[in-house]
């Protein structure tokens, strides 16, 4: 109820409690006025209705002024829907609660103001508003950035605004609660953290693409280290011919060193050694008296896996089995590649126990997907499969 | 007096001829095998016994001087090895040290002369230089930066993204993100790129070990 009409309620009920009251006190005192013959009359009959309505006045005054003051007091513990409703639209989310057919029961001044900015029309509908939100129909000058599912509808005024809708129960009733967060900084710093990201992939990229010369380049330095002291060993040989010429040095000392001044440049015209590690390991089969046979291709990927099984077969060909010819097959179908190593030597006395190098080699094997068996029966078998 | 027998693993012509051409001068010492990769080296040590190796690290072929000099351990013990390099890689000396390589030796830089460190080391003694060799980097020294800042620079070089290259030395990406900024503040480069790309060329960082088998 109304504070102004409560307190006229009790005004009013105050003045008729009142009434009996004071009539009676007047009659009283009209009464003793009689009872005293010769003392005028205190009040006369004329005057009895005139003090009942001043007894009937007072009486209400105080009983005004006693509600006055005890709606004051209840007034500081209780919030009025007017104050509600205040606070309601000064707060910085959007709030609409509506009901299940669109019919909006509480939309505060915000969401007004961004159902304006998103559709061009204030929160009348709310269900159409939504199906609105669905479709991404939205007014110019906005954008959406769907992420899964998770919506950021950027307004033309620049803030950013996320929406959640849930229901809940009033008085029994479901009613659908949207809620518009403004995550404008938020989502900003995600942007440029995404801009930075992208930044820093695109340089690892890059670096990467370089890292594919960059061995080359780091070896072609150390060769140039090597040729640029073989130039200071020449100037230091020039310089021991001059010695010689002035008498300082002797012919043996300075032909010794013009020997190999002359050995080390010739070395640096010979042909560098091959980059491919299957010919050094040809040279050392060769050296320990082992044939390697090459049965197949080697695929492009994982042909460093395969150099070293080889490696590894051929040092276990020598130092267990003690044979001669350590035979290599390649298949290559659907992608994957199948390895067999066998040798001629001695066949293991017994399961073949992974260490060191067998062990490191599975490791490898593994981690890049593959499979890798070894048997011991009727021969040495080591068996890889690559993907 | 019987000869120490050498073996030499270099892939570069000019060095290989210098070590042999040095060995050979000396009446201490003899060649038996002198080959241009590390991928094969174990594999001849099963053949002739060889007392003492020179092993170049770095090698056209991708395998690694100091993976085959564990290899060699593993073959046979009782092998003296001296690496040889002359990249200024700080942890190479370090992982020498791991594996129980007796010598050290820079190529083109160090003062003492390789018959020394090869008569030093067969005689027992262990011979490494102080530091590695100081090489520029930007407007910094390769001195000027910590063990912290050098590791995330190796890492850096591979391409690797700041998660990874926290996950791969067992630290926060913010920690990773301060040690970047510090050392383009102290190299002076204008990017990670282009501080990942002259680290590798100056040599002070090169990649990691890579998917190759390691010996235990």
């Amino acid at each position: 109820y109304p504070k102004g009409g409560r307190l006229f309620f009790f005004s009013i009920l105050g003045a008729l409690a009142s009434l009996i009251p004071s009539a009676s006190l007047a009659m009283c005192l009209d009464m003793l006025s009689v009872g005293k013959q010769n003392a005028p009359h205190v009040v006369s009959v004329l005057e009895l209705p005139f003090a009942v309505l001043c007894l009937c006045g007072g009486f209400s005054l105080a009983a005004v002024a006693a509600v006055s003051v005890l709606t004051r007091r209840s007034a500081g513990r209780e919030l009025s829907a007017g104050s509600l409703c205040e606070g309601l639209d000064q707060m910085p989310v959007g709030i609409c609660c509506s009901m299940q057919d669109g019919f909006p029961r509480l939309v505060n001044d915000t969401m007004q103001r961004i159902s304006n900015d998103a559709f061009g029309v204030g929160v009348f509908d709310a269900a159409l508003l939504e199906r609105r939100f669905a479709e991404r129909s939205f007014e110019p000058g906005c954008e959406v950035d769907d992420r899964d599912g998770i919506v950021f509808l950027r307004l033309p005024d620049g803030s950013v605004r996320h929406f959640v809708r849930g229901n809940i129960a009033v008085g029994g009733r479901e009613i659908i609660e949207t809620i518009a967060y403004d995550v404008t900084d938020s989502y900003n710093d995600m942007l440029e953290e995404e801009k930075r990201n992208e930044h820093l992939a695109q340089v690892n990229r890059t670096i990467r693409e370089y890292d594919r010369g960059m061995d080359r380049i780091v070896r072609e330095k150390e060769v140039l280290a090597a040729k640029i002291w073989l130039h200071g060993e020449l100037g230091q040989c020039l310089l021991s011919i001059e010695g010689y010429l002035n008498g300082d040095n002797s012919r043996e000392a300075v032909t010794n060193e013009l020997s190999r001044t002359v050995s080390l440049l010739r070395s640096n015209t010979a042909p560098e050694h091959s980059e491919d590690r299957m010919s050094a390991l040809f040279e050392a089969a060769d050296v320990v008296g082992v044939k390697i046979n090459i049965d197949g291709e080697f695929p492009t990927r994982n042909r460093d896996i395969i150099e070293i099984a080889i490696h590894e077969c051929l040092t276990n060909t020598i130092k267990h089995a003690g044979g001669h010819t350590l035979d290599v097959k390649i298949l290559q179908t659907d992608g994957a590649v199948t390895v067999e190593l066998t040798n001629d030597g001695e066949p293991p006395r017994g399961p073949i126990e992974e260490t060191g190098g067998l062990k490191d080699l599975r490791a490898m094997v593994e981690r890049r997907g593959g499979e890798m068996l070894v048997e011991h029966k009727p021969r040495f078998l080591l068996k890889l499969r690559l993907c | 007096m019987e000869k120490t027998k050498v073996m030499i693993v270099d892939d570069q012509s000019i060095s290989r001829h210098f070590f042999e051409l040095t060995v050979g001068a000396s009446d201490r010492y003899e060649v038996v095998f002198s080959v241009s990769s590390a991928f094969a080296a174990d594999v001849y040590l099963l053949e002739k016994k060889v007392d003492l190796v020179l092993m170049d690290i770095l090698m056209n072929d991708g395998s690694s001087g100091l993976e085959a000099a564990a290899r060699l351990k593993k073959t046979d013990p009782d092998v003296r090895i001296i690496a040889v390099t002359s990249m200024p890689e700080y942890s190479w000396m370090e992982r020498a040290r791991e594996i129980g390589i007796e010598s050290f030796w820079y190529k083109e830089l160090d003062k003492i002369p390789i018959l020394e460190v090869m008569d030093k080391t067969m005689a027992g003694q262990s011979v490494y230089p102080d530091f590695a060799p100081l090489a520029r980097l930007g407007s910094a020294s390769s001195g000027d930066f910590t063990r912290r800042e050098l590791e995330v620079l190796r890492e850096l070089t591979t391409g690797k993204s700041n998660a990874a290259v926290a996950q791969a030395l067992g630290v926060t990406e913010n920690t990773v993100k301060a040690h970047v900024r510090s050392l383009l503040e102290k190299t002076g480069y204008g990017s990670r790129t282009e501080l990942a790309i002259n680290a590798r060329v100056v040599g002070i960082a090169l990649k990691p070990d890579t998917d190759i088998v390691k010996s235990d």
